[in-house]
């Protein structure tokens, strides 16, 4: 008995975990591939200090990419950013608005095949606590953009999605013959 | 003749020649430059202090006319210039003028002391800083340059977090119609709304949003103040005893207060919006923090004071004397901006004509028009947006409708 729900229950969290982002340290995106025009994805973060502030920023690189030199005012958006707060339990989202093209804030770069400035196929989200300027423990997820007017998420390489969704669909089926085999002994 | 008088004379002609002083040359044509370095200064609005001086360096350090640096002249520092030929580029800071920000005593007493009915600053000011827009009346003598949006954001503190309040709930709470906040269905506490001092634009900003009520007698100023706490520092607001002159009463707790300054401050800096209850200094008493209000439906971002889509916006202004710097080609007169892309008018020489150039470079258009600085490579737009966004403002949006006036990156209000 336990062990078919456990089987039923792994199979189900390994689907559920197949249809989700890539786990980060502290946040994720519902969606890293973006309209070129602009577009929304809604980030989720826990395990942040709780009632302070979290900002959300769209940013040109990877600042703890190494070697990679960042300065958060000029490769960091203000046109776009956001600053909820991180709530009583240190958990939530946000809906994001990105953009996609030149830089409103006149930075003279941008993001994505729209852009006419220096152009970046892929740009980033970033989190970061407390203060903008806080690159000790900021955090950024990519997001590239795409022409596609219904542009695949790729949410999990199919190295990993294949195998998962093989062990998802044996562990439903075995539950399913159990539970035949003692309904006919019943 | 005799050939030797003839040859003397000539020498002599040379000679006189040589130590002849230096023919003055015409400063760049239409300008502010007179081709003389001049201090000028700025003084006003608290909350603009920092970007103006943000702004001042840049601006101080901005390349134009080649300058005499014989050690024993006495024109070292002016330009060296010796024909009507310009010595350097003219869209930078050509006479390199020096512009300094004084403390801040507030917009008001900033924008008065360049009235002619004012009353000077000191040390006295060639230009103001505010964080309010100017009234029809100081618009007589000055004109604003709005360069910066912000928002006045609206904080409760401690364990009341996540508000989310009407302009109506607002003006209620200052006018002392509603007095506990069980009246918003949040826990119940006596509302303690806090004042600040009224020279301040942020001040004039708030009120202005709610209608210009008269504050109730539970707004509360500092025990002994007869004015309201300065503006964009929680710290003298969460180190207060109350009127009953002890902590840590009911009168002094601090999750019912209720207070409002930049947003741009709030962003910015941590120590100005957080501070410790019950006295002053950082280790007195425990951690305290703000939280920002959710205002007729808006929350206060960096994105929504960009697009203009919260609830409470200003501009951040640079304020001049309408002789000295005016979008109006017959400078000091009345009526609407009549400019050319690009073009302040206003006087040509001295402290005035410094404050022309350096309005003239702050609202320049576009990347195109602006000067490169000359040490970091980067131009001088995208170094003024990096200004304004250090401390927490946005420039002025070409995504929104009528917030420039045409042919400028300001907004400029004038008589």
């Amino acid at each position: 008995m336990r062990f078919k729900r456990t089987a039923a229950i792994a199979g189900a969290a390994i689907m559920a975990g197949g249809l989700g982002s890539a786990a980060m340290a502290a946040g994720s995106l519902s969606t890293s591939v973006i309209p070129a025009a602009g577009g929304n994805t809604t980030v989720s973060w826990s395990g942040l200090p709780i009632n302070s502030t979290v900002f959300i920023e769209q940013c040109n690189r990877d600042g703890n990419a190494p070697g990679v030199i960042f300065t958060p005012l000029s490769d960091c958006s203000q046109a776009t950013s956001l600053n909820p707060s991180t709530g009583p339990t240190g958990s939530g989202t946000q809906v994001f608005a990105m953009f996609g093209g030149d830089d409103p804030n006149e930075s003279g770069w941008g993001c994505g095949p729209n852009t006419t400035g220096i152009k970046y196929d892929t740009c980033y989200v970033r989190l970061v606590t407390g203060v903008q300027t806080n690159v000790a423990t900021d955090e950024f997820y990519p997001v590239t953009f795409s022409t596609d007017p219904d542009p695949v998420v790729p949410e999990v390489p199919l190295n990993i999605l294949l195998p998962l969704s093989a062990a998802a669909v044996l562990g439903g089926g075995y539950y399913i013959t159990r539970k035949r085999k003692l309904d006919a002994a019943a | 003749m005799n050939k030797k008088l003839i040859l003397g004379a000539l020498v002599a002609v040379s000679c006189f020649a040589s130590l002849a002083p230096t023919a003055k040359a015409d400063p760049p044509a239409g300008s502010g430059w007179d081709k003389n370095p001049d201090v000028a200064l700025g003084g006003g609005s608290d909350t603009t202090y920092l970007v103006s001086q943000r702004l001042e360096v840049l601006y101080n350090g901005a390349p134009g006319c080649a300058i005499t640096t014989t050690t024993a002249s006495p024109n070292k520092g002016k330009c060296s210039d010796t024909t009507a030929a310009l010595t350097g580029i003219a869209n930078g800071n050509y006479d390199h003028d020096v512009l300094a920000s004084a403390a801040a005593t507030g917009s008001s007493a900033g924008v008065n002391a360049l009235l002619s009915t004012g009353t000077q600053y000191n040390p006295a000011i060639d230009y103001a800083r505010s964080s309010r827009p100017i009234s029809t009346a100081e618009a007589v003598d000055t004109t604003a340059w709005g360069y910066a949006r912000d928002g006045i954001a609206v904080l409760t503190f401690g364990t009341r977090t996540g508000l989310s309040l009407t302009k109506q709930d607002l003006i209620d709470i200052y006018t002392c119609q509603k007095t506990n906040w069980s009246q918003f269905g949040q826990p119940a506490g006596t509302i303690i709304p806090w004042d600040m001092n009224t020279a301040s634009g942020t001040y004039a900003s708030f009120r202005t949003f709610l209608g210009n009520p008269t504050f109730g007698t539970c707004v509360r100023k500092q025990v002994g103040a007869t004015n309201g706490p300065f503006e964009n520092d929680v710290k003298p607001l969460l180190a207060d005893t109350g009127p009953d002159l002890a902590y840590n009463t009911a009168d002094d707790d601090e999750n019912n207060y209720i207070w409002w300054m930049s947003f741009g401050n709030w962003a910015k800096y941590t120590f100005t919006k957080d501070g410790v209850i019950n006295g002053p200094g950082p280790s007195a008493g425990a951690a305290i923090q703000s939280q920002l209000v959710t205002v007729d439906g808006a929350f206060p971002s960096a994105a929504s004071i960009f697009g203009s889509t919260y609830s409470i916006m200003r501009t951040l202004y640079h304020v001049t004397r309408d002789s000295d710097a005016d979008c109006r080609q017959a400078a000091g007169t009345a009526g609407a901006c009549d400019n050319t892309t690009n073009v302040v008018y206003g006087t040509t020489t001295g402290k005035g004509g410094a404050v022309r150039e350096f309005t003239q470079w702050l609202c320049r258009s576009t990347a195109s028009v602006q000067a490169v600085n000359s040490v970091t490579g980067q131009n001088y737009r995208n170094a003024i947006i990096d200004a304004v966004n250090a401390e927490g403002f946005q420039v002025l949006s070409t995504g929104v409708a009528g917030l420039r006036t045409a042919g400028y990156s300001c907004s400029v209000t004038t008589e």
